[in-house]
């Protein structure tokens, strides 16, 4: 069927948007999602902000060097890099793995959503988006 | 400045020439590809993220991250890395919070994402500004950077100079819209990682592959001594290290010619995967950039300062010209030669990139849905984005000629990423994060963002006359970089216009928003080239 190949992306208009906001799917989504990037955001930035720190406070510490020819600044400097690639990884992996399909999960509902007001004959048109 | 390397190089412009036509071809295999709306600002959505990696790359390593702060690093060690730690840990914000957002709410500008759930035109209106005011700043930063570095680089003075890079960039955008673009993107990352790996490793040569040699060398060679090899070299003051980090950080996250980079790809699995390679590509360069740096200073000496000019901006080049055999040896020339085209290639890309996210703002936003509120054909919306492409460029060029290379380069870059971090990301965060926020928070906040980057920058040492921190009528607070003032008020500015203004937020307006940007119902779909 043609129609449902397209699913809800055509007909978006028709969408009770609070309704899927309160599902329990897409609650555990945003959940589980928040409970990723704001820790991370904050690690990650805090991360930096302890280099900043020890570069404005701990000039003996930073200026030392563990073996000769390796100074702490510029090791902990490169450390910013790996961090970075780091958490990016850990977020592209528990993207795929569980944000992904808990994402299409909550996304299904619309679909049903859509299915049953077809049925109900509910006019389409009333309920186009302002502005989109 | 006068060309230090002497007179017309012909074998850097005979390499410049081949760039050229390279790009220009791709320009015109893009113009039978671009027609509609679509094609021209998001490239039909057909880019894959591996490309879009590459492109965003493209489009944020500028002249100065390749050429000036190796220079930086040159001259003052550890604390010129700091900038680049800062440029890339701010993928992470842009990662976490915004790439996929974008993709699924967004359709050509970041203020689609706020028009969802905030009246349109006024969110329209100051998210187009809060765009000209970065793209049109920082657009001028790099034209007059890249008219002093092509003078350096080849002899063709200053004004002709800016005007060429100025009709190429045009060219791009005007024939070959976001397609153009995202190509000469691409090129100019491979040229810029190629650049650097060959660097890297001839750097490395020097020292028999041993890094910890290079660092040895490097303090042996340094005037600082040891000191060399500690922070403290370039920022004497804590506050200015801290807030100049701080807009680096979280002014990624506001710059409109990165942030309609992810309305390119398909979907938000292509536009989080572009943020990957991204971050692989620009981490790996910064590092390279590190060794670069770094060996310049164990390579050339104090004696190199002289050459490297006071910026440091030619550090590079004089590196490169040593390392294949020195002033004058055929390995020299070429080696110098290939530097420039690299940066040639490096400052139009950037240009182009901005341009292109300026004509977007102007079209989509003011023209399209403000000035003619959605009645406007598709066509009718491309034909106003080549206009407006046309006289933003026009007049990014017409500054940068006319202010010549007196313009202090880095206080506009700063500018540039202060408007960013404090007036277009706190409304792009809050309209998708604070459920409270409305129109009235939105359009205090960005201009009261705006504002205070714009009065800081102006009252801050490096415009302010007078030779040193005493210029500025703010003391030792006055800093090169108020990015540490300016997000708070910033913030600041969206909390007091939300609980002032009267309107309730428009509820069903944030429920769709959530669940869009969340789910990526009803995101755009590719045009399927």
């Amino acid at each position: 069927m043609a129609m449902s190949e397209q699913g809800p992306q055509d007909r978006v208009g028709e969408i009770d948007w609070s309704a899927i906001e309160r599902s329990p799917e897409f609650q555990e989504l945003v959940r589980s999602r928040r409970a990723f990037i704001f820790p991370a955001a904050i690690f990650s930035l805090g991360f930096f902000g302890v280099y900043l720190l020890l570069a404005a406070f701990a000039d003996d510490f930073m200026g030392s060097q563990i073996v000769e020819g390796l100074p702490v600044a510029w090791l902990l400097a490169m450390l910013q890099v790996f961090m970075t690639w780091g958490v990016t990884a850990a977020y592209l992996r528990k993207s795929d793995r569980v944000f992904e399909p808990l994402e299409r999960r909550a996304a299904a509902l619309a679909e049903k959503a859509v299915e049953q007001s077809d049925a109900t004959g509910h006019d389409h048109r009333d309920s186009e988006v302002a502005g989109k | 400045m006068t060309p230090v390397f002497g007179e017309l190089q012909v074998l850097p412009l005979a390499v410049f020439g081949v760039v050229l036509a390279l790009t220009l071809g791709i320009t015109f295999w893009a113009s039978k590809r671009t027609s509609s709306a679509s094609d021209f600002f998001a490239a039909g959505r057909g880019i894959s993220g591996f490309q879009n990696g590459w492109a965003v790359a493209g489009d944020y390593m500028s002249a100065s991250s390749f050429l000036g702060f190796a220079g930086l690093i040159f001259l003052f060690g550890v604390d010129a890395f700091v900038g680049l730690m800062a440029a890339i840990v701010a993928f992470l914000p842009v990662l976490l919070f915004l790439a996929e957002r974008m993709r699924n709410a967004g359709k050509y500008t970041f203020a689609d994402v706020l028009a969802f759930r905030l009246r349109e035109r006024p969110a329209r209106m100051v998210a187009a500004l809060g765009t000209l005011a970065v793209a049109i700043v920082y657009l001028v930063a790099q034209m007059v950077g890249g008219g002093v570095l092509i003078q350096a680089l080849t002899g063709i003075s200053f004004t002709p100079a800016v005007i060429g890079v100025g009709i190429f960039m045009l060219a791009y955008v005007i024939f070959g819209g976001m397609l153009a673009t995202t190509w000469v993107q691409i090129i100019k990352a491979s040229l810029l990682m190629s650049a650097g790996v060959v660097i890297t490793i001839f750097v490395l040569a020097e020292v028999s592959f041993n890094p910890l040699e290079l660092f040895k060398q490097a303090s042996a060679n340094s005037e600082a001594g040891d000191g060399y090899l500690a922070p403290g070299l370039q920022f004497t003051s804590d506050l200015g290290l801290l807030s100049f980090a701080l807009a680096f950080l979280l002014g990624t996250a506001g710059l409109p010619h990165i942030l309609i980079r992810f309305f390119t790809v398909p979907d938000a699995r292509a536009a989080r995967g572009s943020v990957g390679w991204a971050v692989f590509l620009i981490g790996s360069f910064y590092l390279m950039i590190m060794i670069i740096g770094v060996g310049a200073r164990a390579i050339l000496g104090p004696e190199g300062e002289k050459a490297a000019g006071t910026s440091g901006n030619l550090a590079i080049p004089v590196l490169t010209e040593t390392l294949g055999g020195g002033d004058g040896s055929t390995g020299g020339e070429l080696f110098l030669a290939v530097v420039s085209a690299v940066a040639l290639a490096t400052i139009l890309a950037v240009v182009a990139g901005l341009v292109i996210s300026a004509s977007g703002a102007v079209a989509h936003d003011l023209w399209s849905n403000v000035v003619r509120k959605g009645r406007d054909s598709e066509h009718e919306e491309v034909w106003v984005a080549k206009i407006a492409a046309l006289g933003v460029g026009v007049l990014a060029i017409g500054i940068a000629v006319v202010g010549g290379s007196g313009f202090n380069v880095s206080a506009l870059v700063g500018l540039a990423f202060c408007v960013a971090s404090s007036a277009n990301f706190p409304a792009l965060m809050l309209a998708l994060f604070w459920p409270r926020f409305n129109t009235t928070g939105a359009v205090v906040g960005v201009l009261g963002g705006l504002a205070a980057s714009l009065v800081l920058i102006i009252l801050s040492p490096a415009v302010w006359p007078g030779p040193d921190t005493e210029g500025s009528p703010l003391g030792s607070l006055g800093l090169d970089n108020p990015a540490i003032f300016s997000i708070p008020i910033g913030f600041f500015c969206c909390w007091l216009g939300t609980m002032l203004g009267s309107e309730k937020g428009n509820e069903r307006g944030y429920h769709e928003l959530n669940v869009r940007s969340e789910t990526g119902l009803g995101a755009e779909a590719a045009s399927g080239h």
